[in-house]
C-alpha cells in the first residue's frame, strides 16, 4: 500500500431508491446474525491459512534440510497451497480488525498484515537480482553477514549475522515502505527468484516465455556460498508468517470470552472491549468496499495493466497473480453471501437487499472474466503476458477493473440495505494510488 | 496531513441540461481541434522545423487542455475511463519517465519494444523529448513520432466515443448535468491545488515551498498557456453567448446569485492568468491566481451545487 496520500474528489451518482432496512439490530442479549455469519467465516478461515502455513513451514525445513528439485518443488506446491486460503482471508482487511487495525485494544494482535502479506517488495535488498543493466547485485541481506543498512529514509543498522524472525521483523519497513523483509513474497522471492526483465519486461530476458516464473537455481541452495544463509531466511520468514497467523487465529477463536471475536459479537467479559453491531458493521461493510474497489481492482489490478508493469502484478515471482486476484474476489464473495468452502454460514450481508440484479449481474461478469483469466494464465499466458499492451487480455482485465470498482460503489447499497449509512467516501481509501 | 475529501451525492436534479449544440460546440469542436493540431505537430516534426515544432507543441498542449477540462467519455462509457492517463500523466503518476526515456534513447532496442509503457507515449513525454533532446539525431525524432501519433490515436478514439456515446449524453438532462457539474468541480480542483498551489507553494503538500519547476510544463514553458485553455474551457462551460450553457441552467432554477458568483471568480482568474508569466507563480501573481480558482472551486460545489439540487458531504479524510 503506497504511503502518499492524495486528495480524491468523486461522486456518486444515485436514484431515489427505496430501501426497507432490515431488522438487523436486536434487542441488547441477542447477537446480530450478520455479524455471527461474519465471525464464523473468519474463524475457519484463518485456522485454514494457519494451517496451510504450517504445511509451508513443514515443507520449507524439508527443502532446507536436503535441498533437491523434488523438495523444492514440494516447497514452491506448499507456498502456491498456503496462498488459496490466505488469499482468502484478505476480505477481513480494512474493517478495522486485528489484522490491520491502527488503534484500540485489538492492536495487541499486532496488527501483522504488513509483516504477511507486504508488497511489491525491494528484492534487491533480500538477495541478489540481474539489475537493468544486465548485471548481479550485491549488498544485501543474504550475501551481508554482519552489520546491514537497509537505506532509505533513517534506517536502522541490524546485525544479519544469524538471520532469525525478530531480525527479519526489525528490517521488515526499517527505512521505508519498500523495504519488505517479511512475509509470504519473501518466501516467494527466495524460492522462484527474478522472473522480470528488469530493463524491460516485454523482451523477457530473464525467464524466456509466456508460461515460465522465475526459475531459480537450485545450486542457490546447495553449492553456492551463501545457500546457509538463504536456508536461514526461508525458515525464519515462514517461522514469523506462522507465529503472525497463530495471534491473529487466537483473535477469532471460539470459547474465549477476551479476544476479538467476542468483542465484535458484544460478549466479550471486559464489556467496554465490545463493539456497537451498528459500528462494527459499519466498519465490516466499509472494509469490504475499500478491499475490492480500491485494493483489488485499483492497487492490484489497475497499476499493473495501466502502466503496464510486471513489478506491480501481485505474485510476480512464481506468476501465481491470477489466483491472488481470483481467492481476494472469493473471499468477498464468502463475505458477502455468507459462504466458506460452499458451505452456508448463515445470514448473510447480501440477503437483506431488495433488488440484487445489478450487483449479481456485476458478479457474474466479473466471475467469466476471472475464469477466463485463469485459464489463460495455466494454458497459454501468465498474467504478466496478459497485461501486455498488444494482448487481448489486457482490455478484458481493465474492464475487470471497472467491474470490480462498481462492485464496490454498489457496496452502500448493501450496507443500506441492512440499515447502515455508507458514503462514496467510505468505499474508498484515500491513500491509493491515483491513476 | 489533511485533506478535505467532497463527496458529492446527487440525489434529484430537476433541469434542463446543457444539449446538443453545446455538445457539438464544445466537446466535438475541441476534440477536433486537439486532433488537427497533433497533425501539424507531427507534419513539423517530420520536417524538422524546431521553431514550429515548439510552437505547434503550445497550441497542442491548449487544445489537450480543453478537452481534459470537460473530459466525461469516461461517465458515458467506462471503457474509456483511461483513456487520458495514456495522453497525460501529470500528477497522476509516480514514474519518473526522464531517466527512462534517457535510456531508451541510450538503447539500441526496437522503439517499439523499448517505449512499451504507456507513459513513454504520453504529452509529457513528448514535452522532454521535444524541449531537451536533439531531433536531429534519428532515434530520438523516431521517438518524437511514435509519441505523437499514439496522442493522435488516443485523441481519435475519443472523438468516436464522443460521437458513439453523444445520444447517452443528451437522452438525459440529470445525468448530464450532474457529470458535467462534477467534471468542472475535479478539474477545478486539480487547477487549483496541482497547476497553482503546488507550485506557488500554498497547497497543503507544498505549503511554504513554492517551486517554479513544479509547474505542469516547465520544461516547456507552457503551464500558463495550460491554465489559461482550462479557464478558457470553463468559459465555454458557463458562460457562452452562442448556446444554452450550464449557467443559463443555473438562472433558470434560480441560482442565478451563485453561477454569477462563479463567474466573477472565473472572470477574476482568467485576468490573473493573463497577469502572469511562467516564473509568477512564485510571487503575488501566483498567490492571486491561487485565490482566485479557489474561489471558483468553492462557487461551484459549495454554492451552485446545493442551490442545483445537489447534497454535498465534506468529510476530513487523511492526505498528504
Amino acid at each position: 500500500m503506497t504511503i502518499q496520500k492524495k486528495l480524491m474528489i468523486s461522486f456518486g451518482l444515485t436514484v431515489v431508491m427505496i430501501i426497507s432496512a432490515a431488522s438487523v439490530f436486536l434487542s441488547r442479549d441477542e447477537i446480530n446474525p450478520l455479524l455471527i455469519t461474519y465471525a464464523n467465516i473468519a474463524t475457519v478461515n484463518y485456522m485454514d491459512a494457519l494451517n496451510d502455513a504450517k504445511k509451508l513451514g513443514t515443507k520449507l525445513k524439508d527443502f532446507t534440510n536436503n535441498p533437491t528439485i523434488e523438495t523444492m518443488g514440494n516447497a514452491k506446491a506448499a507456498w502456491l497451497n498456503a496462498r488459496e486460503s490466505y488469499g482468502q482471508t484478505e476480505a477481513f482487511r480494512l474493517s478495522n480488525g486485528p489484522i490491520d487495525v491502527e488503534e484500540g485494544w485489538h492492536t495487541s494482535y499486532g496488527a501483522p498484515e504488513g509483516r504477511l502479506n507486504a508488497w511489491p517488495l525491494d528484492e534487491n535488498m533480500i538477495d541478489y537480482i540481474t539489475n537493468s543493466k544486465g548485471r548481479k547485485t550485491s549488498g544485501n541481506i543474504i550475501d551481508t553477514p554482519g552489520m546491514f543498512n537497509p537505506g532509505g529514509e533513517n534506517p536502522l543498522l541490524i546485525d544479519v549475522s544469524i538471520i532469525t524472525s525478530d531480525v527479519l521483523a526489525a528490517l521488515n519497513g526499517n527505512g521505508g515502505y519498500a523495504n519488505v523483509a517479511t512475509g509470504y513474497h519473501v518466501i516467494e522471492f527466495l524460492l522462484w527468484g527474478q522472473d522480470q526483465d528488469y530493463a524491460n519486461f516485454i523482451k523477457d530476458n530473464v525467464t524466456h516465455g509466456a508460461l515460465l516464473a522465475g526459475q531459480r537455481a537450485l545450486t542457490d541452495y546447495t553449492i553456492n556460498a551463501n545457500a546457509d544463509r538463504r536456508k536461514q531466511y526461508l525458515n525464519a520468514a515462514v517461522s514469523l508468517i506462522i507465529a503472525d497467523l497463530e495471534s491473529i487465529t487466537s483473535a477469532w477463536a471460539d470459547g474465549d470470552s477476551t479476544n476479538y471475536k467476542a468483542a465484535l459479537l458484544g460478549k466479550n467479559s471486559d464489556v467496554t472491549k465490545n463493539i456497537n453491531a451498528k459500528v462494527a458493521l459499519k466498519q465490516i461493510f466499509s472494509g469490504l468496499g475499500i478491499f475490492i474497489k480500491s485494493e483489488l481492482a485499483n492497487e492490484r489490478i489497475a497499476i499493473a495493466v495501466l502502466t503496464p508493469s510486471e513489478e506491480d502484478e501481485h505474485s510476480c515471482f512464481s506468476d501465481n497473480t491470477h489466483r491472488d486476484i481470483t481467492q481476494n474476489f472469493q473471499g468477498f464473495k464468502n463475505l458477502l453471501f455468507g459462504t466458506y468452502n460452499s458451505f452456508d454460514y448463515g445470514v448473510a450481508l447480501i440477503d437483506a437487499m431488495k433488488d440484487k440484479t445489478k450487483l449479481m449481474g456485476l458478479i457474474a461478469s466479473v466471475n467469466t472474466k476471472i475464469n477466463q483469466m485463469n485459464t489463460l494464465a495455466q494454458v497459454s499466458r501468465h498474467f504478466d503476458y496478459q497485461i501486455r499492451p498488444n494482448d487481448s487480455q489486457a482490455r478484458q482485465i481493465k474492464k475487470l477493473k471497472n467491474e470490480l470498482r462498481a462492485i464496490g460503489d454498489q457496496m452502500i447499497y448493501v450496507a443500506k440495505s441492512n440499515g447502515i449509512d455508507l458514503t462514496v467516501g467510505n468505499i474508498m481509501d484515500v491513500g491509493e494510488i491515483k491513476l | 496531513m489533511r485533506y478535505l475529501v467532497v463527496i458529492i451525492l446527487f440525489v434529484s436534479i430537476v433541469v434542463n441540461a446543457v444539449g446538443e449544440k453545446f455538445f457539438n460546440q464544445v466537446i466535438i469542436v475541441n476534440i477536433m481541434l486537439a486532433i488537427k493540431n497533433v497533425e501539424l505537430l507531427i507534419d513539423d516534426i517530420n520536417q524538422s522545423n524546431s521553431t514550429r515544432i515548439k510552437m505547434q507543441f503550445g497550441n497542442l498542449v491548449s487544445s489537450w487542455k480543453k478537452v481534459e477540462t470537460t473530459y466525461l467519455l469516461g461517465d458515458l462509457n467506462e471503457d474509456y475511463l483511461d483513456i487520458p492517463r495514456y495522453i497525460d500523466i501529470f500528477h497522476g503518476n509516480n514514474e519518473d519517465i526522464k531517466p527512462q526515456l534517457d535510456l531508451i534513447i541510450n538503447s539500441n532496442d526496437e522503439l517499439f519494444n523499448a517505449m512499451y509503457k504507456y507513459s513513454h507515449k504520453t504529452i509529457n513525454a513528448l514535452e522532454y523529448i521535444l524541449f531537451t533532446k536533439d531531433l536531429f539525431h534519428p532515434r530520438v525524432k523516431n521517438m518524437a513520432l511514435i509519441i505523437a501519433k499514439s496522442i493522435k490515436n488516443y485523441l481519435l478514439e475519443i472523438l468516436d466515443g464522443y460521437k458513439m456515446y453523444q445520444s447517452k449524453f443528451l437522452e438525459s438532462e440529470q445525468y448530464a448535468s450532474a457529470i458535467l457539474l462534477n467534471t468542472l468541480i475535479a478539474g477545478t480542483y486539480k487547477l487549483k491545488e496541482w497547476r497553482v498551489g503546488d507550485v506557488a507553494g500554498l497547497s497543503k503538500k507544498f505549503k511554504n515551498k513554492p517551486n517554479n519547476y513544479r509547474a505542469e510544463y516547465a520544461t516547456s514553458g507552457n503551464s500558463v498557456n495550460a491554465i489559461k485553455a482550462i479557464l478558457e474551457t470553463q468559459v465555454q462551460v458557463i458562460n457562452s453567448p452562442d448556446y444554452q450553457d450550464f449557467g443559463d441552467i443555473s438562472r433558470q432554477f434560480k441560482a442565478r446569485k451563485e453561477i454569477d458568483q462563479a463567474i466573477s471568480a472565473l472572470n477574476d482568474s482568467i485576468a490573473n492568468a493573463n497577469n502572469m508569466s511562467e516564473f509568477d507563480f512564485i510571487n503575488d501573481k501566483g498567490k492571486l491566481l491561487y485565490q482566485s480558482t479557489n474561489r471558483l472551486m468553492k462557487a461551484y460545489y459549495i454554492s451552485l451545487m446545493d442551490k442545483l439540487g445537489f447534497v454535498s458531504k465534506v468529510l476530513d479524510a487523511d492526505g498528504d
